[in-house]
């Protein structure tokens, strides 16, 4: 990767952030964590409560960028092919013919994706892990970016379906937005008080600036050492106390990636431990399948991952 | 914030001198303010001082247990939680504060090691964390939490310290003048150097003068009004004849002659009597002798203040000697409980159970020892005693019989009159014509086993001439009913021998007769009256016990057979009272106990071992050569270390460094430090690594760093 790779990326970053910055404030954490996301490849669960702005910055993400956009509203009786698409049989020509499904986009919002039944929620696995799909027996791949926003509410429980690990596993990442403080509050409502800000918002960044990032990202070098350290970290998790199932190599792979995109973003040429320090608790904890004795004994996988990058020893 | 040169170590001396540690005070302040000459300095980080508090910490948790324990603190406050009342809750607090008052004068000797540590380590400063437990315990929830840590604050010991040995000094003011004097000098000293800018000289004296000159009336004020509170307390004419007792009075006993019902006595354990080197225990503890009968109470006779002080020879030794010329070797082991309380300074007091022909006393901690002329011994120390006594066949404690003639004693012939008749009738039956005084000693013994019976048990008697006569109880036991317990036998014969023209006296004590174990057991139903008759041949007083030794069987047959379990309480009693009066060994055990804990303090400030730190639970790193190992940031790191700016294993170095930046060690240095960690990561993250000039700026600038920090 030339030397001036890494500013025009790290450019393409603060342009996104930028402009997501206008919609969604006091929010720089969460920005960084998605735009990561989005750079490594990878998709992205938002889990809070109601109201803190998910849909929001999803769309804000999506309207940043010059690309498709489509949203799924997950309900219960939401079927595969709406997600999907269809082959519909055209009497005029004696031939089906494939309607492709919201999937065939390039950035993919599914609303509350708890909510829809767990056949629904897997024909989003092999998009998301391939980025193709197969409908009657034929491949068709997705987009060069093909980038997931799922939401899901961590509180309401009736008419949902918890989400299998199998699909937890497929997201990069899971993370909170919060709430936002008093005063960032009432910027918010100043900043709304006409219209909503998103009206407004102007994509910054095309396509294949986007892909340019991604590139860039994925270029980044990283050390042995610390690609040693992410594997200690993930591994730690299959013999912590308390954990039924570790992360996955998958895990590994999600953190290093993202890690590198996060240098990318701190105008770095190369991997520190804090990036990948930052990112372990995003990218590891739901991954991993607790015990019902330790969950009930108040134990947390965020609980664990804090406690394990304290123990594991970090390179310096 | 200095304190000017030389202060502290003026402060010491003035510190030895008030408190009588002269040469500790010299000492200590020499070596304080010998830092000013000596340039070696220790490189102390934070786990060092941490432990160096922890030592004074337990240095003074000890000398707080050993001040606490001389002062009876654990006896008073004991007594306080079983009695609470008024005189108990003074005690309790007057031992309070002799306990902390004695503290107060070691402060500076139990803080002077942590006072050395500042005075010879290279930081001017520690930060307040070392001294705060608390302080620690929320900067390590902070960070656990992954907040910010609070910012550290630093503070010189010195003021403190300065402020310690002041503050030791009043504690113990050798006098007030001087101590007055002496701290207006050293606050003048101090705050000369501390003085606001935009005020003169002149000015700042005279304010410092009128200050003084305001606290020497506020002093002697107090002073006058605690001279007359003194005055109050010392007035206490005759405190002996007033103490409060729960035992014997050793001026008067009130019998229960005349008294109709059963005689009630309790089982409780009274005593424990031991016998030493296999020796036979005496039957008879005394514990007072009385004179004069007056129905139904015998007295003393003599003043109430006609005890004499017995000399402990020599002081503190517990060997008290009651009878000076006499060699008696034959020892008993006694432990009695001083029942009573000296109105006067609320120190325990009782009458010793004794031998009578005791001739001293060993291992007894008492604070003064007195007798009087009927051979009572009153003892004032702590609410239990445990000593030795040594006796054998021989003379007696007791004056010699007195009479008339000598002033401000009783007569031991006297008999009052109206008890005369019934005894005259009794001797009347005696065959005496022609006996030596020995052989109607013998006589009325005989008598009395021969025509009388023990009983503790007073009938009334409707027909009894008692009621329709002036007949006495004491008439009526001897003429009628010829049944009574230890009180009607004994002041019967004391009275006979006594008409008879033989000189006796009344005592009253216990008997020993009940084995437990090695040892044996008197209980409050065990206490007797007796006789003493005076030997005029042997010039001594000898026992003539007339009660028929049936009652010790009688008094047995009474007791439970669920005893044993109330004998088990008493026993553990027993044992805690030991503890609770310093008579156990268990105090010296537990400053013993006390030695380890801090030796291992000692051994780990002086050898700079660290505490074992917990093992990193993840996976081993296999020992691989990975590259930029050799970074000199490495040096730096462990610079900062040896500061007290320990980095923990899952803590990455940027994050360790902002929080590094609260010390002022590192203050100012932030940039040059980030700079040189951006080299430091490139060199080891890097997988191209850092080019030559590069490598050699990581050099340059880490020993830049090191520079500064030194």
């Amino acid at each position: 990767m030339n030397s001036e790779a890494i500013p025009a990326a790290r450019a393409i970053y603060q342009k996104i952030a930028g402009n997501i910055a206008r919609v969604i404030q006091g929010q720089p954490g969460p920005t960084r964590k998605l735009l990561a996301a989005l750079a490594s490849g990878g998709h992205v669960l938002l889990e809070d409560f109601p109201g803190t702005g998910k849909t929001t910055l999803a769309k804000a993400l999506a309207r940043s960028i010059a690309a498709s956009f489509k949203r799924i509203q997950f309900t219960p009786d939401l079927l595969p092919s709406d997600i999907l698409g269809v082959a519909i049989f055209n009497q005029r020509d004696q031939a089906f013919h494939f309607h492709e499904g919201p999937i065939f986009t390039n950035i993919l919002l599914a609303d509350e994706i708890n909510r829809a039944s767990p056949r629904t929620q897997s024909a989003l696995l092999e998009a998301m892990g391939e980025s193709q799909v197969s409908i009657d027996g034929e491949n068709r791949p997705l987009a060069d970016l093909f980038f997931v926003i799922a939401t899901e509410n961590p509180v309401e429980f009736r008419g949902t379906y918890p989400l299998p690990e199998a699909q937890m596993d497929r997201f990069a990442m899971r993370f909170m937005l919060g709430y936002v403080s008093p005063e960032e509050e009432v910027s918010i409502l100043a900043a709304q008080q006409t219209q909503h800000p998103l009206e407004t918002l102007k994509p910054c960044v095309t396509l294949a600036e986007v892909l340019q990032l991604k590139a860039a990202a994925q270029a980044l070098r990283i050390s042995d050492e610390l690609k040693r350290y992410v594997v200690d970290l993930v591994a730690a998790t299959r013999k912590a106390p308390g954990v039924q199932l570790g992360a996955s190599p998958r895990a590994s792979l999600a953190l290093m990636k993202a890690a590198q995109a996060l240098a990318l973003f701190d105008g770095l040429e190369f991997v520190t431990p804090e990036q990948i320090q930052e990112l372990a608790v995003p990218v590891i904890a739901h991954r991993l399948v607790m015990e019902p004795q330790a969950r009930f004994a108040g134990v947390t996988a965020r609980g664990v991952v804090e406690g394990i990058l304290k123990t594991v020893r970090v390179p310096a | 914030m200095k304190t000017p040169p030389f202060l502290l170590g003026a402060t010491l001396l003035f510190w030895g001198w008030q408190s009588d540690f002269p040469l500790a005070g010299a000492a200590m302040g020499l070596a304080l303010e010998s830092a000013r000459f000596i340039r070696a300095r220790w490189e102390m980080a934070d786990a060092e001082i941490i432990r160096i508090w922890n030592f004074c910490s337990l240095l003074g948790l000890a000398a707080a247990i050993f001040a606490f324990t001389s002062n009876e603190g654990p006896a008073t406050f004991g007594k306080m939680l079983e009695y609470p009342n008024l005189q108990n809750s003074e005690l309790a607090g007057t031992s309070s504060t002799a306990a902390v008052i004695g503290l107060l004068r070691w402060l500076p000797m139990i803080f002077f090691g942590f006072m050395l540590a500042q005075a010879y380590s290279s930081r001017t400063e520690f930060p307040l964390d070392t001294v705060s437990p608390f302080l620690r315990y929320r900067r390590q929830r902070r960070l656990k939490r992954g907040q910010p840590a609070p910012r550290l604050i630093h503070f010189n010991a010195a003021w403190p310290y300065f402020v310690i040995c002041l503050y030791a000094a009043s504690a113990h003011a050798a006098t007030e003048q001087t101590f007055f004097w002496g701290l207006c000098g050293l606050l003048a000293w101090a705050l000369w150097h501390q003085r606001p800018q935009g005020i003169g000289r002149l000015v700042w004296v005279g304010a410092l003068g009128a200050v003084i000159i305001a606290s020497l009336f506020g002093q002697r004020g107090l002073g006058q009004l605690a001279r007359l509170t003194d005055l109050a307390d010392n007035y206490n004419a005759q405190w002996l004849a007033r103490f409060m007792r729960h035992g014997t009075d050793p001026a008067q006993t009130r019998t229960a002659i005349g008294q109709i019902g059963e005689l009630q006595m309790s089982p409780q354990i009274v005593l424990r009597v031991t016998p030493v080197n296999g020796a036979a225990v005496p039957t008879y503890l005394r514990e007072a002798s009385y004179r004069t009968y007056h129905a139904p109470v015998w007295y003393a006779g003599g003043s109430p203040d006609s005890f004499a002080n017995i000399p402990e020879t020599p002081p503190n030794s517990g060997h008290w000697t009651l009878q000076p010329g006499r060699t008696n070797h034959t020892l008993v082991n006694i432990a009695c409980y001083l029942g009573g309380y000296n109105p006067k300074d609320g120190n325990p007091l009782g009458v010793l159970p004794l031998p009578v022909d005791c001739e001293h006393l060993e291992h007894l901690e008492a604070y003064s020892l007195q007798n009087n002329l009927v051979g009572t011994v009153l003892a004032e120390g702590p609410g239990l005693v445990i000593f030795d006594a040594s006796y054998g066949a021989g003379t007696t404690m007791d004056s010699p019989p007195a009479t008339n003639s000598a002033p401000g004693l009783s007569d031991d012939l006297l008999v009052p009159d109206k008890e005369k008749p019934a005894l005259d009738s009794v001797i009347a039956t005696l065959p005496l014509a022609g006996l030596n005084e020995a052989e109607k000693c013998r006589v009325v013994s005989q008598y009395f086993a021969v025509h009388y019976q023990y009983s503790v048990w007073q009938a009334p008697d409707k027909k009894s001439p008692a009621l329709q006569t002036n007949e006495t109880a004491l008439a009526r036991f001897l003429l009628h009913t010829h049944a009574g317990h230890c009180e009607f036998f004994a002041t019967a014969t004391v009275l006979i021998l006594r008409e008879m023209g033989i000189p006796a006296r009344y005592a009253v004590g216990y008997v020993v007769h009940e084995p437990a174990g090695n040892h044996y057991v008197v209980r409050s139903r065990d206490a007797h009256a007796w006789c003493q008759v005076w030997n005029g041949r042997a010039q001594t007083w000898e026992i003539l016990d007339t009660t028929p030794a049936s009652w010790v069987a009688t008094e047995g047959k009474r007791l439970s057979p669920w005893q044993f379990v109330a004998d088990t309480f008493s026993w553990l009693g027993f044992q805690f009272a030991k503890f609770r009066w310093g008579q156990s060994h268990l105090r010296p055990y537990l400053l013993i106990s006390l030695v380890p804990a801090l030796g291992y303090f000692l051994y780990q400030i002086i050898f700079h071992r660290r505490r074992h730190q917990p093992a990193a639970t993840g996976p081993a790193v296999p020992p691989v050569n990975w590259p930029g190992l050799d970074s000199e940031f490495y040096l730096l790191e462990q610079a900062l270390v040896r500061r007290g700016l320990e980095r923990r294993p899952g803590e990455s170095l940027t994050h360790w460094l902002a929080q590094a930046g609260g010390d002022p060690a590192v203050a100012g240095m932030d940039t040059k430090l980030r700079e040189l960690l951006g080299l430091h990561y490139r060199h080891r993250f890097d997988p191209q690594g850092l080019a030559g000039p590069e490598r050699e700026e990581l050099r340059q600038k880490t020993r830049a760093c090191l520079a500064e920090l030194r």
